[in-house]
């Protein structure tokens, strides 16, 4: 009897064995997927995930983590024994404590050539660079991300009103740094709005960074000084000037005092709370699409309805409290030597896209992944799947000026979902065939064709992780000290050389080194 | 022999009596041992370089790296005087201030309205520092905030609470304390309700007022537990109240006094993910913690009066 139970058994589990190990063949193989990021998680049973599913045959498990705290949070599940086979990283400071703990896969470029050549050649030929920030002591680490915004740098805009009160002609913007000093001069103690209160500032936070650039660089990152050497911006000596002029203009009333906080606070990062509440009259926050008017698309013959391609999020959330006429787009100011410019993230952004180091136990994963990656970044009918559109399909249409718009309606096709998961190149050429509007617009303005200035360190160094954070809150309390007149502009040698005792001169040495090993 | 046979028969008899209330007691005891007793051995990550690929038994032996690295810190004397400062601040005003809150519902007649204001006044408690910093900036803002318009109304200068060197300590400290002070009576309000009423009356008799009866009766009542509370607050003065500071901080303040050791070894061990430099900070203020907390205690029991154990 005994013999018999343990046959049977014996029987079973054969079997079972058999059918199991049969069926694992055919399972799709599963990948858990942080290939990039969103405001949400991907919702049960979405469509292009279901997609995206068959036709690669894999199974993803799509992570979604909160974009506040991204970093924590991260750390934490990955500190609790998970680790996602593709991650992005959303800064190359966590780009290096990545790659320091050990958790990125080296991805030496001849491989990336191998198994994406498609994408490897168009990510070379957007920014030659793009893969300097994603290398580490000299080997690769994962795949940049390039951005076609970087092609614009930012420009400062202007309460129009309030410039024709200061006797501005109707589309006159002030163009000189004695231009622009007069005019908030007018703004702080003018009454531009005319409510016979002295209620209104001339500038805040973010309208710093065009005077910064007018002095030859941005504090928050480096640049090429007249030695041919990089420099970190908020130790570059134009920056002394630049300081002093702000100090004198916040003594004399011009600087909203709520600067220290920040124009945003809180909500959608690129928005300046106290223009739009109508008590700051200059501006630069946010990008060239973030002051981008609506778009008067072609309507619907039969209903007459749509056409309405929506505006950037600042001109939006301003006109619609005052109207178009009120808000006029600007140039940042030529400073004494001539040097002029705003910020710009450059060709590739500081983010990167890492692999887990399990991977290099299973070249056949990593293999799909890029294998995903590349066909998404570079064959143009799966990029536009992602996003929903579908060219066989009748609910969409193509327009050379305005790009993918539902058919019915002919209003923009819809982006909410969660292709910027999927997305994680970001194929730039493909980004300005679906949204041709936008960049037509930006590209009809010379306000942003100007020099902007990008970061042009373009690694991580290897002592950054160490001192970084501590060094940019020494930099950004110190500069509202000089800017409030808490510390007096004669102490900037001071300041230079703690910044660099701090560990500033370590990193500048080896960022150097970088720059002229090129 | 004899004895501690019986005293074994005394323990299960004892045992047995009392077996349905060692029963209830049991998930409690659980959760002690679980979650934080047995994450303990997690301490050991202060004493080596962690590494999350190679875990906490993995990871490399340090020895007393980490806290070196934290003292020779060029930020450490700014982070822990401030959190110092903050912490002192916090006791000397916060302390009390939940005592003088419960004697003064002690003092209301009404007994809904004793009701209704004991439960308003800790309402604060549950909301959490993120939403509160959202509050607090509007109201203390110097262009929207209620509060400037006020002091603007009376013909002062617009604070900038938040923003200034000279106003965040007082701006946090007052903050923590409205936060705070109706939790913090609760404890009080138990002790006063213990007090015997007679001594009240007694009191009364001997034509003493109400000053003199809180002074009297009232205080002298809950003077042990006003000196446990005691204990345990000075247990809190390396401590820094992370979820208010890190909110409420800004670039005005991060130089000077807003940056304290909790949001130092935010940026330093979760951001750069070097925990085993948290861990090493923690342990050490954790140190400081209980030698504060055991030299009051030794110091309250010397001087006659109660002490912890």
């Amino acid at each position: 009897m005994k013999k018999l139970l343990a046959l049977a058994l014996a029987l079973i589990l054969v079997l079972s064995a058999a059918v199991f190990g049969a069926s694992a063949e055919d399972e799709p193989m599963v990948i858990e997927w942080l290939g990039g990021h969103d405001t949400d998680a991907i919702a049960e049973g979405d469509t292009v995930l279901a997609w995206l599913e068959e036709k690669f045959n894999v199974k993803l498990n799509v992570w979604f983590i909160e974009r506040e705290n991204y970093a924590e949070l991260l750390a934490t599940r990955i500190a609790g024994g998970e680790i996602p086979d593709v991650f992005w990283l959303d800064s190359s400071e966590l780009f290096a404590s990545y790659v320091a703990q050990g958790l990125c896969l080296e991805l030496p470029l001849d491989t990336v050539e191998e198994l994406m050549p498609e994408s490897y050649a168009w990510l070379l030929e957007f920014d030659p660079d793009c893969f300097s920030l994603v290398s580490f002591n000299g080997k690769n680490y994962g795949l940049p991300r390039v951005n076609l915004d970087g092609k614009y740098s930012y420009a400062p805009f202007w309460r129009a009103d309030w410039l024709e009160a200061a006797g501005y002609a109707e589309g006159e913007v002030p163009r000189t740094l004695d231009e622009f000093e007069d005019v908030f001069e007018f703004f702080a103690h003018g009454d531009p709005d005319g409510n016979g209160v002295d209620d209104t500032y001339a500038i805040s936070n973010t309208g710093f960074q065009p005077i910064f650039g007018a002095f030859g660089a941005l504090p928050d990152r480096w640049v090429v000084d007249d030695a041919g050497d990089l420099v970190y911006g908020a130790v570059y000596p134009g920056m002394k000037d630049a300081l002093e002029l702000l100090a004198k203009w916040y003594k004399d009333g011009l600087v909203d005092p709520e600067f220290v906080i920040g124009e945003n606070q809180g909500g959608y990062w690129a928005l300046s709370v106290p223009f739009e509440n109508g008590t700051l009259g200059f501006s630069s926050s946010g990008a060239f699409y973030h002051l981008a008017p609506d778009f008067d698309g072609p309507k619907n013959e039969e209903t007459g309805e749509g056409g309405n391609f929506q505006a950037g999020r600042t001109m939006r959330n301003f006109t619609n409290t005052y109207g178009y006429d009120k808000m006029i787009i600007g140039y940042n100011p030529i400073g004494p030597d001539g040097k002029s410019g705003g910020e710009n993230w450059g060709l590739t952004t500081s983010e990167a896209v890492c692999f887990s180091y399990k991977l290099a136990e299973d070249e056949e994963k990593l293999a799909k992944i890029l294998e995903i990656i590349n066909t998404i970044g570079s064959d143009y009918d799966t990029w536009v799947r992602i996003w929903n559109w579908d060219l066989n399909d009748d609910a969409y249409t193509y327009d050379d000026l305005y790009g993918f718009m539902t058919a019915t309606d002919y209003t923009r096709a819809d982006e909410t979902t969660h292709t910027n998961m999927f997305n994680t190149l970001q194929n730039p050429y493909f980004a300005m065939l679906a949204n041709p509007s936008r960049y037509n617009w930006a590209n009809s303005m010379d306000n942003f064709s100007g020099f902007g200035y990008a970061n042009q360190l373009k690694i991580t160094t290897a002592s950054q992780p160490q001192y970084w954070s501590a060094l940019e809150a020494y930099r950004q309390g110190t500069y509202v000290e000089f800017i409030r007149g808490e510390r007096p502009i004669s102490d900037w040698d001071n300041f230079v050389a703690t910044w660099m005792s701090m560990g500033g001169e370590q990193i500048t040495e080896e960022a150097n080194e970088w720059y002229h090993s090129r | 022999m004899v004895t501690a046979v019986s005293r074994r028969k005394a323990l299960w008899r004892s045992i047995k009596k009392h077996k349905l209330h060692l029963l209830m007691i049991l998930p409690v005891l659980a959760q002690f041992i679980i979650f934080k007793y047995l994450p303990l051995y997690g301490i050991l990550i202060a004493f080596k370089n962690y590494k999350l690929l190679e875990g906490i038994n993995g990871s490399r032996w340090v020895g007393l790296e980490n806290f070196r690295s934290l003292l020779i810190s060029p930020d450490f004397g700014r982070v822990f005087g401030n959190t110092i400062v903050l912490a002192l601040l916090n006791f000397v005003f916060g302390f009390p201030a939940p005592i003088i809150l419960a004697l003064m519902i002690n003092e209301l007649r009404g007994k809904t309205f004793k009701r209704i204001t004991q439960t308003l006044s800790y309402l604060p408690h549950f909301i959490s520092w993120v939403i509160l910093a959202g509050i607090f900036m509007e109201l203390l803002s110097p262009s929207r905030g209620p509060i400037n318009a006020i002091i603007r109304a009376f013909g002062g200068e617009t604070i900038l609470f938040l923003g200034s060197p000279d106003w965040f300590r007082p701006t946090l400290v007052i903050t923590n304390i409205w936060k705070g002070v109706g939790w913090g009576s609760i404890v009080y309000l138990a002790a006063l309700g213990g007090i015997n009423e007679e001594l009240y009356d007694a009191a009364r008799v001997d034509g003493c007022g109400r000053f003199n009866r809180i002074y009297h009766v009232t205080l002298p009542g809950i003077l042990p537990v006003i000196i446990i509370m005691l204990i345990l607050a000075t247990g809190n003065l390396v401590s820094d109240n992370f979820d208010q500071v890190f909110n409420l901080q800004n670039d005005g303040v991060i130089n000077n006094v807003g940056d304290v050791l909790g949001t130092y070894i935010y940026r330093r061990g979760i951001i750069q993910i070097e925990y085993h430099f948290s861990s090493a900070t923690e342990l050490f203020r954790n140190v400081i913690s209980l030698i504060l907390v055991l030299s009051t205690n030794k110091i309250s029991k010397l001087v006659g009066e109660y002490g912890l154990w």
